[in-house]
C-alpha cells in the first residue's frame, strides 16, 4: 500500500515537475550545489597539491587548477616499502578482520534478538554496563600484554570481534523479522542454530553486508590500536603510517646524518589519496547498504 | 499453536534445566559473547583501582600501594582539570545542538529538491565524509585552514589579516564544530530523511487544497512528523556529552590551543601516556568520567520515558 | 550447498579465533633456537633498518646474539615510551627525548619505580664507553645516589666541547651584496642588523607577506634571546629568587622588540606567517627565496637539509650561489655580544629495562664499545674491509664500486648498515662526521668555522649562553613536575598572541601573575632554601 502511495507520487511529481518549479527549488538547489562543493573542495584541493611540484604549491595562494602536473609525489607513494605493507596490513584486517568480526558480531545479534533464553538478560545488561564503565587504558594494555596481541597482527582483530553498536544493528534486525517463521522451524524440528542458518541468515543477508561494510570501513580506517600496540614496522595499518606521515618532524629534534626525513604536503596529500580512493572508487555502489544499516538502527534503536 | 508454544515456554512450572536445555543453542551462540565481553570488557575494569593507588609499573595494579584518595584530592584540586572539564562540557554540548540542527538542515534540503538524479547525487557525496577517518580529515584540516593554507590565502586576497584558525583558541573552536558538521552532518540526515519519507503524501495534498505555501508545509507537516525520532536522537546523544570526540581532538588539535580543545580524554590519554605523569590521577578522572556519565544516562533516560519514548535501558 | 559452505566457514572462523590467540603467544626466552642471547632493542634512529643485512649478521655471529631492532615514529614517540613503561612491557634497551621539559622527573620516577637497570659502576671492561661518557656535559645529573642508569646520546656536533647550540640565523647573503648591506664574514652589529632587515623588508617583500625575518616556529621570537637572562619559564632575580622569566624587565625589553618587529609596529621585520603552527612552514619559507633571514637549530643535519632544500631552486645552481644562499650569520646583541641559547650536547639516551639479566647488559655493552673501537668505527662507518672499501699504504680510504652505489648527482647512497644504526645507541656520530662519506662536507666545513669563531668570541668574552640553572632545571618538585610542561606551552602562546597584538600588556602580564605561577615559583623557591 505504501509502496504504491509513493509510486503514485512520484508520477504526480514527475508530471508536474516543469511547470512546479518555483523560485524556492532554485534557492534549494543553489544551497545544497554549495555543500556538495563545500564537500568536495578539499578533496580536490588535495588532490591538485598531490599533483603539483612543491613550488607551485609555495608559489600559488590558491590553486584552482593544475599549473604544472608532477607525478613525483604518486611515484614516491608508490615505490614506499613502509606504504605497501601498511597497505598489506590493512587489506588483511580488511578481508579476514571483517569476516571475523561479522561472524561474532551476527551471531550475538541473533541470539539477543530471540526470545526469551536463560542468560539473555544477563549478557544485554553485561552489555549495556560495557558503555559505559570501562578500565582505562593502562589494565587495557596489560590485558593485551597478557593475551600475547601485543605486537601481532590479532590486536587490531580480536579485540574488535563483537562491536556493540553494529551487534544491536544486527538485533534490530532480526528482531524484525516475522516471528512465526521460528515457531513453523521448530515444529518441523529445527534447531535454533538449524533455524538461524537456514531461515533468518539468508532472509538477513542484505543486513549482513550492511553490517560488514561498516567493519569494513572502520578497518580501512583503523589506527589507533596499531598505535598503541604494535612496534614492528611491517605490523603497522596504512592509517598509522599515514598519521605519522602528517605530523611532520621538528626541527628541534637531532638526527645523525642521513636519516632526516622531510615530508612536504605534496606526498603527504598524495599519501591521503593513496588511502583514500579505494573507498571513494566503492562508495558510490555500496552506499545503499549503508543508508539501509543507519535507518533501521536508529529508528528501531 | 504459536501461542500455546510461546505461553507453555513462559509457565514457571518449567524447571531450570529444562530452560536451559529448551534454549542451549541459543545459549551455545551467546557464549562466544559472554566471553569476549568479560574478557575485554569487565578484566580491565579492575583497573579502576589505580585510581586509588600510588601506581608503579614494575608492582602493578596489585601491588601497587593504596593511597586512598590522593589521586582525587589531586586532580580536583588541578586548575587544569577544571579547564578541561569545561572544555568537555561546551565541546560536547555546542557538537550536540550544532548537528543535530545541521543534519535536520541538510534533510530538509534534500526532501524539498525534486531534482531526483541532483538529490541522489548530492547525497551520495555528502554522506561520504562519513567514512573518512580523522587522520585524513586532520590532514585535510592543517592543509586548508594553516597561515599559509589555501583558505588563509583567499582571506588574504580579499585584503583582510590572515585568520589564525589553527592557533586561536575560537577560531579553533569553530574549526571543531565546522570539521564535525563537515564529517556528520549529510550522514546524520539520513534518519531525518527516513522519517520524512515516511510521512502520508495525503498530508501534503490537504495542505495543498488548503492552499499552505512550502515553507508552512515544513512547517505544520514535515517538523512536526520527525519530531519524536529528533527529540529521542537529541536526548539520547546528551548521555555522550562528556565524551566530545577523542578521535577528532587527537588528530587535530596542537599544544597552542590545548586550553581550549583538551577534553576529558585526550587529556586522560596524555596524563597516561604522553607526559608520564602518576597513572592514578588519569585513571582517577576516568573514573570520575565513568559516573558521571553513568549519571547522565540514567537520567536521560528517565526524561525520555517521561516522554513516552522507550528508553536505552 | 549453500548451508554447506556456511557452515564450513563456522568452523574455519571458530578455528581460526583459537589459532589467532595461541599462536601469537610470544616467549620470553632469554636465547633463541641457536642459541643465541635474544636482544630488542628500540631507537627512534633505527628508521627503515630491522636488521637481516649482513653487518648485522657478522655482529650477531661475532657476539652470539640474536637482534630484533625497532623503531618509534617521531610523532608518537612519548606514547611509545610511556605506554610500555606504565605496562611494563618495554624492550630489553629503549631510547628517549631527555629535553622534553620535565623529563627530570620521570627519570627519578622510573629508578625509584625500578623501570630502568644502572650501568656497571665500573667501566674498565668497556674503555671506548667510559671515554665517551666523559664528554658528555653534565653528566653528574644523570647520577642517582652515585649509580648511572643512562647512556646519554652524544649530539651530531662535531666539535662536542661547545657549551651552547647551533640555535642560530642563516641568512640570503646573495641579498644583502644585491642590496649593498653585506658586512664582511657576515658579522653584523645590532645596528646592521636593522638595516639589514630594513633594506630585505623595503626590497624584497613579495605579495603582502615580509620577507625580512622568520624563526622556526618553536623558535619564536628569536630575537628575545638578545635581551632575556634565562632561556625558558624560570629566571633568577637579583636577589637570587627564581621568577617568571617572562616578566623580567630585561624579557618584557625583548618582548617589546618582537611585537615591534612582528605586526604592530612600523617595522614588521616578521612576516604574518610567524603566527603559523605548522611545523616546518617558516622553513618551507625560506627554502622558497621568501624570508632573507632564518632562525634554526643548525645542527649538521638540519643544516644539511637546508642547503639540500635551497639547493633544489632552480636559480641556484652553482655552489657558491648555494653558499651566499645559506650563509650563517652572527649577530652582535646591542650589548656587543653574540647570544646563544645553552645547550647539552646530548639529545635523548638510551636506557635498560630492568629486568634483564646482567649478562645482557654486559652483552650490550660489548657491542656498544666495539663499535666505539676503531675496528667498529670502521665497520659502521664504511663496511667490511676489501669489499666496501680498502686502505692505501697512507691510510687514506678508498671506497669500492661494489659496496657503495652512487645517485645521479654522485653523491654516496645510504645503506642499511646495521653497525652504523646501533652505533646511534650511544653517539649521532659526533666523532665520524669527517670521515662519514654521507656528510655534506660543504655544511660540516661551514659549520666548524662558525663554531670556530664563536669559539674566539668566547675566549674574548663576547658570548652570552643563556642557560637554566641545573639546580633549578632539574628540581623535581610535585608542581613544578605537573605544570611547567604546561606553563611553557601557554607562555609561547600568550608571547605569540602580544607581540602579534592579539592580546594587551595587562592581559599578557596577568598571565604571569596567576595562582598557579605563584605556586609553582613558591615551591620552587621553598625547595631551593633547603
Amino acid at each position: 500500500m505504501e509502496k504504491e502511495n509513493k509510486k503514485i507520487s512520484r508520477k504526480r511529481q514527475r508530471r508536474n515537475f516543469l511547470n512546479r518549479l518555483q523560485g524556492l527549488d532554485w534557492v534549494i538547489f543553489a544551497m545544497l550545489l554549495v555543500y556538495a562543493i563545500l564537500i568536495i573542495y578539499p578533496f580536490y584541493n588535495a588532490f591538485l597539491i598531490s599533483i603539483s611540484p612543491e613550488h607551485v604549491y609555495l608559489e600559488t595562494p590558491i590553486l584552482l587548477w593544475p599549473k604544472e602536473v608532477t607525478f613525483d609525489n604518486y611515484r614516491a607513494v608508490f615505490t614506499n616499502k613502509t606504504l605497501w605493507s601498511g597497505f598489506g596490513v590493512t587489506m588483511f584486517l580488511l578481508l579476514f578482520g571483517t569476516a571475523y568480526q561479522l561472524f561474532f558480531t551476527v551471531i550475538t545479534g541473533y541470539a539477543l534478538s530471540r526470545n526469551k533464553w536463560i542468560g539473555k538478560g544477563f549478557l544485554m545488561n553485561m552489555i549495556l554496563v560495557t558503555m559505559f564503565f570501562g578500565g582505562g587504558l593502562i589494565p587495557y594494555y596489560f590485558l593485551i600484554k597478557n593475551l600475547g596481541l601485543y605486537n601481532t597482527i590479532w590486536v587490531m582483530v580480536i579485540p574488535g570481534a563483537i562491536d556493540t553498536y553494529n551487534m544491536l544493528l544486527m538485533r534490530n534486525y532480526f528482531a524484525s523479522l516475522p516471528a512465526d517463521l521460528e515457531e513453523s522451524a521448530k515444529i518441523d524440528g529445527a534447531n535454533d542454530i538449524q533455524i538461524f542458518v537456514k531461515v533468518y541468515l539468508p532472509m538477513a543477508l542484505p543486513m549482513l553486508a550492511t553490517v560488514g561494510l561498516f567493519f569494513a570501513v572502520g578497518n580501512w580506517n583503523s589506527w589507533y590500536n596499531g598505535m598503541l600496540f604494535i612496534e614492528k614496522a611491517n605490523l603497522k595499518p596504512l592509517q598509522l603510517i599515514l598519521r605519522e606521515l602528517i605530523a611532520t618532524s621538528s626541527s628541534q629534534i637531532e638526527s645523525p646524518i642521513g636519516v632526516t626525513d622531510v615530508y612536504s604536503e605534496g606526498l603527504q596529500m598524495a599519501c591521503i589519496f593513496f588511502t583514500i580512493v579505494p573507498m571513494m572508487s566503492f562508495y558510490p555502489f555500496v552506499q545503499k547498504f549503508f543508508v539501509k544499516g543507519l535507518v533501521v538502527g536508529a529508528i528501531k534503536g | 499453536m504459536n501461542k500455546v508454544l510461546i505461553a507453555k515456554r513462559n509457565k514457571t512450572t518449567y524447571n531450570f534445566k529444562k530452560k536451559v536445555n529448551h534454549s542451549k543453542y541459543l545459549i551455545l551462540m551467546g557464549i562466544p559473547a559472554v566471553v569476549f565481553y568479560f574478557i575485554f570488557n569487565y578484566i580491565p575494569m579492575y583497573g579502576i583501582l589505580i585510581a586509588f593507588k600510588d601506581y608503579y609499573p614494575k608492582k602493578g595494579i596489585m601491588g601497587s600501594p593504596w593511597n586512598n584518595f590522593a589521586n582525587f584530592k589531586t586532580i580536583f584540586s588541578n586548575p587544569e582539570f577544571y579547564t578541561v572539564l569545561r572544555n568537555t562540557i561546551i565541546i560536547g554540548f555546542f557538537k550536540i545542538i550544532i548537528s543535530f540542527v545541521a543534519a535536520i538542515l541538510v534533510a530538509l534540503l534534500l526532501n524539498e529538491i525534486r531534482m531526483r538524479i541532483f538529490k541522489k547525487t548530492v547525497q551520495t557525496i555528502v554522506t561520504f565524509p562519513h567514512f573518512l577517518s580523522w587522520v585524513v580529515i586532520g590532514g585535510f584540516v592543517a592543509n586548508l585552514f594553516s597561515r599559509t593554507g589555501a583558505i588563509n590565502n583567499l582571506v588574504n586576497l580579499a585584503g583582510h589579516d590572515r585568520i589564525e584558525f589553527m592557533s586561536n583558541g575560537k577560531f579553533f573552536i569553530a574549526l571543531i564544530f565546522t570539521s564535525d558538521v563537515w564529517k556528520e552532518a549529510g550522514w546524520s540526515s539520513i534518519i531525518y530523511l527516513a522519517t520524512m519519507a515516511g510521512i502520508s503524501p495525503e498530508l501534503y495534498e490537504a495542505a495543498d487544497i488548503d492552499g499552505a505555501t512550502r515553507l508552512q508545509k515544513i512547517g505544520h507537516i514535515t517538523l512536526p512528523a520527525i519530531k519524536p525520532t529528533a527529540v529521542l536522537l537529541l536526548i539520547l546523544s546528551v548521555g555522550g556529552i562528556l565524551s566530545a570526540g577523542f578521535d577528532q581532538i587527537i588528530n587535530l588539535y596542537n599544544p597552542l590551543v590545548y586550553n581550549v580543545s583538551d577534553i576529558l580524554d585526550t587529556y586522560i590519554y596524555r596524563q597516561t601516556f604522553r607526559s608520564g605523569m602518576p597513572a592514578g590521577q588519569g585513571a582517577a578522572i576516568g573514573l570520575f568520567k565513568s559516573v558521571v556519565s553513568f549519571i547522565l544516562v540514567l537520567i536521560v533516560d528517565r526524561i525520555a520515558k517521561l516522554c513516552g519514548e522507550r528508553g536505552i535501558i | 550447498m549453500k548451508r554447506k559452505l556456511l557452515s564450513i566457514l563456522l568452523v574455519l572462523l571458530s578455528v581460526l579465533s583459537l589459532v589467532g590467540l595461541v599462536g601469537c603467544k610470544n616467549t620470553k626466552d632469554e636465547f633463541d633456537e641457536k642459541g643465541r642471547l635474544k636482544l630488542n632493542l628500540r631507537n627512534l634512529y633505527f628508521n627503515e633498518w630491522t636488521g637481516g643485512d649482513a653487518y648485522t649478521d657478522f655482529l650477531e655471529e661475532k657476539f652470539g646474539v640474536a637482534i630484533t631492532p625497532t623503531t618509534y615514529s617521531y610523532a608518537d614517540w612519548d606514547q611509545q615510551v610511556y605506554g610500555p613503561v606504565q605496562a611494563n612491557n618495554l624492550t630489553d634497551v629503549f631510547q628517549f627525548n631527555l629535553d622534553s621539559y620535565n623529563f627530570s622527573n620521570s627519570y627519578v620516577n622510573w629508578v625509584k619505580g625500578d623501570v630502568i637497570k644502572a650501568i656497571p659502576d665500573n667501566l674498565d671492561k668497556w674503555p671506548n664507553i667510559k671515554a665517551t661518557l666523559a664528554k658528555v656535559s653534565n653528566i653528574d645529573q644523570f647520577y642517582i645516589n652515585g649509580k648511572l642508569y643512562c647512556l646519554p646520546i652524544i649530539k651530531d656536533l662535531s666539535n662536542i666541547d661547545t657549551e651552547y647550540s647551533p640555535f642560530t640565523y642563516v641568512y640570503r647573503r646573495d641579498w644583502a651584496k644585491e642590496l649593498g648591506v653585506y658586512k664582511e664574514n657576515d658579522v653584523y652589529t645590532w645596528a646592521e642588523f636593522e638595516a639589514l632587515l630594513d633594506s630585505f623588508l623595503k626590497n624584497k617583500s613579495m605579495g603582502g607577506e615580509v620577507a625580512a625575518l622568520g624563526d622556526v616556529e618553536w623558535g619564536y621570537p628569536s630575537i628575545t634571546n638578545f635581551y632575556k637572562t634565562a632561556p625558558h619559564c624560570f629566571a633568577i632575580a637579583g636577589d637570587g629568587t627564581v621568577v617568571s622569566n617572562y616578566t623580567t624587565a630585561e624579557y618584557l625589553e625583548g618582548l617589546e622588540k618582537a611585537k615591534l618587529w612582528s605586526q604592530t609596529g612600523n617595522k614588521q621585520y616578521y612576516g604574518l606567517s610567524q603566527y603559523d603552527l605548522n611545523d616546518g612552514d617558516a622553513a618551507k619559507k625560506y627554502y622558497a627565496g621568501r624570508i632573507g633571514v632564518y632562525y634554526e637549530n643548525l645542527s649538521l643535519a638540519n643544516y644539511t637539509t637546508l642547503r639540500k632544500k635551497v639547493g633544489e631552486n632552480k636559480a641556484i645552481d652553482t655552489k657558491e650561489k648555494l653558499d651566499d644562499a645559506t650563509a650563517i650569520m652572527k649577530v652582535y646583541g646591542p650589548d656587543g655580544k653574540y647570544h646563544l641559547e645553552g645547550t647539552e650536547n646530548w639529545f635523548s639516551a638510551t636506557f635498560f629495562n630492568e629486568d634483564i639479566s646482567n649478562a645482557k647488559m654486559e652483552k650490550i655493552l660489548d657491542i656498544l664499545d666495539y663499535l666505539l673501537s676503531e675496528e667498529g668505527t670502521m665497520l659502521a662507518i664504511y663496511g667490511f674491509e676489501d669489499y666496501d672499501y680498502t686502505v692505501d699504504a697512507n691510510g687514506n680510504v678508498e671506497l669500492s664500486e661494489a659496496g657503495w652505489e652512487k645517485d645521479l648527482d654522485g653523491e654516496y647512497i645510504d645503506k642499511l648498515n646495521g653497525a652504523k644504526y646501533l652505533r646511534y645507541m650511544i653517539t649521532l656520530g659526533n666523532d665520524t662526521s669527517e670521515m662519514d662519506p654521507l656528510t655534506d662536507k660543504d655544511s660540516l666545513r661551514i659549520l666548524n668555522a662558525w663554531k670556530a669563531e664563536i669559539d674566539q668570541a668566547k675566549e674574548a668574552n663576547k658570548l652570552v649562553v643563556l642557560k637554566e640553572r641545573g639546580d633549578v632545571k632539574w628540581l623535581t618538585t610535585t608542581l613544578k613536575a605537573r605544570d611547567s610542561g604546561g606553563m611553557l606551552e601557554d607562555a609561547n602562546a600568550k608571547i605569540t598572541q602580544y607581540c602579534y597584538g592579539k592580546i594587551t600588556k595587562d592581559a599578557y602580564l596577568a598571565n604571569f601573575n596567576t595562582k598557579q605561577w605563584q605556586d609553582v615559583l613558591k615551591e620552587i623557591n621553598d625547595a631551593l632554601k633547603k
